[in-house]
């Protein structure tokens, strides 16, 4: 058994129309044992969260911050199957902060890649890629953001 | 020209009314100043904060250890 599967959402609304998504509360994502029955129920000793923090802010001329959302990503990481191996047993994403001030228009997804096997095969360490993306609209112009993190079953991540 | 921001962020015009919110509604020195100070700004999208750890030794799974009923 060295294949890793996300059993849980793969994509979901984190900011819609400038708020933050109720589908937060109830989306997640995870890199677990592949091809087995309940394999959340069979991991052992996950650990964590591990959390990255960041913000999508604008502050103008006024020097008002016209758009300000804090992102809060937290995996949990190192959960072991049959002893062994390190799975992300459970990822979500927070809001906790979400202001957007009058013309303009914020919303922002999330997708989750297939996740692999970054480890061997009786060592697997599951590699879990997503993408945060979205837009940021004014009554004049409109911005692309984007951020791509791998997160690691070993704990660590990667960021671009 | 606008002078003022409202405690809720919408600019205001010179007579300290709101500006409307369709854009047609604005004159062109209008439009030019809101596009200049209200909505020209640099995002700003790092990573604030990190609390990672991490797992120094991924060890083998056991070929019939823990959740063997899925061997």
């Amino acid at each position: 058994m060295s294949d890793v599967a996300n059993i849980a959402s793969t994509a979901w609304h984190v900011i819609e129309s400038n708020k933050p998504s109720a589908s937060l509360a109830s989306n997640t994502c995870n890199a677990v044992p592949a091809g087995i029955s309940d394999p959340i129920s069979s991991l052992t000793d996950a650990q964590g969260p591990n959390r990255l923090t960041w913000r999508l802010r604008m502050e103008n001329a006024f020097t008002v911050d016209v758009v300000d959302i804090e992102f809060d990503l937290r995996w949990e990481y190192g959960a072991r199957y049959r002893g062994g191996g390190a799975f992300i047993s459970n990822c979500y994403l927070y809001v906790p902060t979400c202001t957007v001030l009058w013309g303009f228009d914020v919303n922002v997804q999330i997708h989750v890649h297939n996740p692999s096997n970054a480890g061997t095969e009786t060592a697997p360490i599951a590699r879990l890629p997503l993408t945060v993306s979205g837009s940021v609209s004014s009554l004049v112009n409109t911005h692309g953001v984007q951020w791509d993190f791998v997160l690691f079953g070993n704990g660590t991540y990667q960021v671009s | 020209m606008t002078q003022h921001i409202s405690e809720e962020g919408v600019p205001l015009r010179g007579d300290g009314t709101p500006f409307p919110s369709d854009p047609s509604e604005w004159t062109p020195e209008e439009r030019e100043y809101l596009e200049t100070y209200f909505f020209n700004g640099e995002l700003q999208t790092g990573i604030e904060q990190e609390q990672v750890a991490m797992v120094d030794d991924v060890p083998d799974m056991n070929e019939h250890g823990d959740g063997s009923a899925y061997a």
